[in-house]
């Protein structure tokens, strides 16, 4: 059984979606690779999920094209598109036994019963769940629904498996613990996954690629550590991870501005603080801070400080990089190397 | 002081549930008399009014005809319920709620003027006395209450199970039919049941428009009119004892759904 299945690429072909007037997916072209898991993040609003659901067939795109593989999506109905999908809820069907819920795609799909009893024991089996066919949905925890749920999407060897914020109704622990496995699912089926999420750690956790959306547009596309080392914008700097952005004008240093670019993007754990044996170099920026507050985070301590133009300043450290502590109203100074930065393009 | 309170309150719910029950509970030991006349407190048991109704053609006829009556317009005016409630509750248009009055306007019209209407509109066609009509009329006047019974339980359903019946490969009937239906049955299938009891008790509308038909109701009606005699009381136990274990059944359904709505929190 193991690598029966890959995945389907899927297109988009200058899509756009509005609801009445208002605009939800506008001027979207992105190529999802074959197996690839690819995770959609925004903030909600953002159109993330439209985009999950014009899959889906529950929408249907007001001009452009969608297509899984080679062929074009648009007339077919969502019965035919053979995508699974797990969503946020479970959505376990209440009435019928784990067993029924997981056959369920079988069935519609006119297996015969022995091959549908082998899929089904599969699935089960794949999310450590092969014990509880009998069970009914109320019986089982919020993590092990989720797993049916996830086996009920994949039982059918669907080629796209949409996912939409699967992990939104469970609680830190449980919602890590099932990253991981969601990820060894992937490794085990190789289906094309398109996860939608609003949560930035599960998309860099989770991911071969990462689509960041605002207001119905694509902003960064890329890998986790490209879109975590240079971010494009203001809005991927900030919503993946924290950011220091400052302008570019007011930085001391002989830093050479070609483009005209006014912000760079650093990220707190990057800037360093000056101590006695400190040597100066070229491509180094120095800031002077004030500590507003301090927050412990038990591996790491968050300073919040402001800059001599009252930006605010956030600087990240791990316990054994302080040499010694550091109160609210001191002053330090601390640098980064200009390659440590991004240029924000906008 | 509250003990005082909750135990007038206490005294003040049994008063009404006697003042409700004890006009129906009077009626059984009646049904037991051997005199000729109504007499409570019986003095002398027997089960002959029982026979005497089992043995009168007339009454025997009219309860057939009231339960055929029952059943179908129960059938038609729960499938005709369900299917708007489902349309209803899919939809969001301009005027819904004008739409949702009138559907449950035979609830608020007094159901003597909804007799007179169709005792003038029949008759234009010749089909006062016609069964059929009699039928139509009464899923007309219970329909509202499949629709109501039903919407009440679609406010709950999750419409991404349904979505969800889709996407696992379910055509859009298919979705209804394993997902949805399942359940909303138990809603279903206690309106069905509240149907066919306000049917098959039904007087008003049947006097107007029934003709040379005569339904159970009507049968007592008129033996209350003009000869008392405790055949009234047997029949009346009867219906009693039908309409509890129906209405029982009924509850115990709808406290069956609630068990499994609970599981989707």
């Amino acid at each position: 059984m193991k690598n029966t299945m890959h995945g389907d690429s899927v297109t988009f072909i200058n899509v756009e979606k509005k609801y009445n007037e208002t605009i939800a997916v506008s001027n979207f072209n992105l190529k999802i690779k074959e197996s690839e898991f690819i995770t959609m993040l925004g903030p909600s609003g953002s159109g993330k999920t439209t985009v999950l659901n014009m899959i889906a067939g529950f929408i249907t795109q007001n001009s452009g094209s969608i297509q899984i593989g080679k062929t074009s999506i648009h007339d077919l109905p969502t019965e035919k598109r053979n995508v699974g999908m797990v969503f946020q809820n479970y959505s376990l069907f209440p009435h019928m036994n784990i067993f029924d819920n997981v056959a369920f795609p079988l069935k519609m799909r006119k297996l015969n019963k022995n091959k549908i009893s082998n899929e089904v024991k599969y699935a089960l089996d794949l999310v450590g769940l092969k014990d509880y066919g009998l069970r009914m949905p109320n019986e089982l925890s919020g993590g092990q629904r989720q797993r049916i749920a996830f086996a009920r999407a994949i039982v059918f060897k669907p080629k796209v498996l949409l996912m939409d914020e699967p992990l939104g109704a469970l609680d830190l622990k449980l919602r890590e613990k099932m990253q991981i496995e969601i990820k060894n699912y992937h490794e085990e089926i190789k289906c094309t996954i398109i996860y939608v999420t609003h949560d930035q750690g599960e998309a860099l956790t989770l991911s071969d690629r990462i689509v960041i959306m605002d207001q119905g547009k694509i902003v960064q596309i890329d890998n986790p550590k490209n879109i975590y080392d240079n971010p494009i914008s203001k809005f991927a700097a900030n919503f993946i991870g924290e950011s220091n952005i400052l302008n570019i004008e007011n930085l001391k240093s002989n830093f050479q501005n070609i483009n005209n670019d006014k912000f760079i993007s650093i990220r707190p754990e990057k800037l360093k603080i000056i101590n006695n044996n400190h040597i100066k170099s070229e491509n180094q920026v120095i800031l002077k801070l004030i500590i507003n507050q301090i927050i412990f985070l038990g591996d790491v301590i968050k300073y919040i400080c402001s800059d001599e133009n009252q930006n605010e300043i956030i600087l990240k450290k791990t316990r054994t990089e302080i040499e010694n502590d550091f109160y609210i109203g001191d002053k330090i100074q601390v640098y980064f190397n200009i390659n440590d930065g991004t240029i924000l393009k906008n | 002081m509250t003990k005082i309170l909750n135990f007038l309150f206490k005294i003040y719910f049994w008063i009404v549930i006697l003042f409700l029950l004890l006009p129906l509970i009077i009626v059984i030991p009646i049904s037991f008399v051997n005199s000729k006349y109504l007499q409570f407190p019986p003095t002398d048991f027997s089960l002959r009014w029982y026979i005497n109704y089992l043995d009168d053609p007339h009454f025997l006829t009219s309860t057939l005809n009231s339960l055929y009556l029952g059943f179908s317009s129960s059938i038609i005016a729960t499938i005709i319920g369900t299917m708007a409630a489902i349309g209803l509750s899919k939809t969001n248009f301009f005027g819904k709620k004008i739409l949702m009055g009138l559907l449950l306007s035979p609830l608020i019209f007094p159901v003597i003027i909804l007799g007179l209407g169709l005792y003038i509109f029949l008759a234009n066609f010749n089909l006062i006395g016609n069964f059929y009509a009699l039928i139509i009329a009464h899923a007309a006047l219970v329909m509202p209450f499949s629709l109501i019974i039903v919407s009440t339980s679609l406010i709950n359903f999750d419409t991404t199970l349904e979505k969800a019946a889709r996407v696992l490969g379910a055509s859009p009937f298919k979705a209804f039919w394993f997902v949805t239906l399942p359940y909303i049955k138990p809603a279903v299938i206690s309106s069905a049941i509240f149907s066919f009891f306000i049917s098959f008790d039904e007087l008003v509308i049947a006097l107007f428009i029934s003709g040379k038909i005569w339904t159970l109701p009507q049968r007592i009606w008129q033996d209350l009119k003009y000869e008392i005699d405790p055949t009234i009381a047997a029949v009346g136990s009867v219906l009693i004892i039908i309409t509890f274990f129906g209405i029982l059944f009924g509850a115990l359904i709808q406290k069956k759904s609630r068990k499994i709505l609970r599981e989707k929190s």
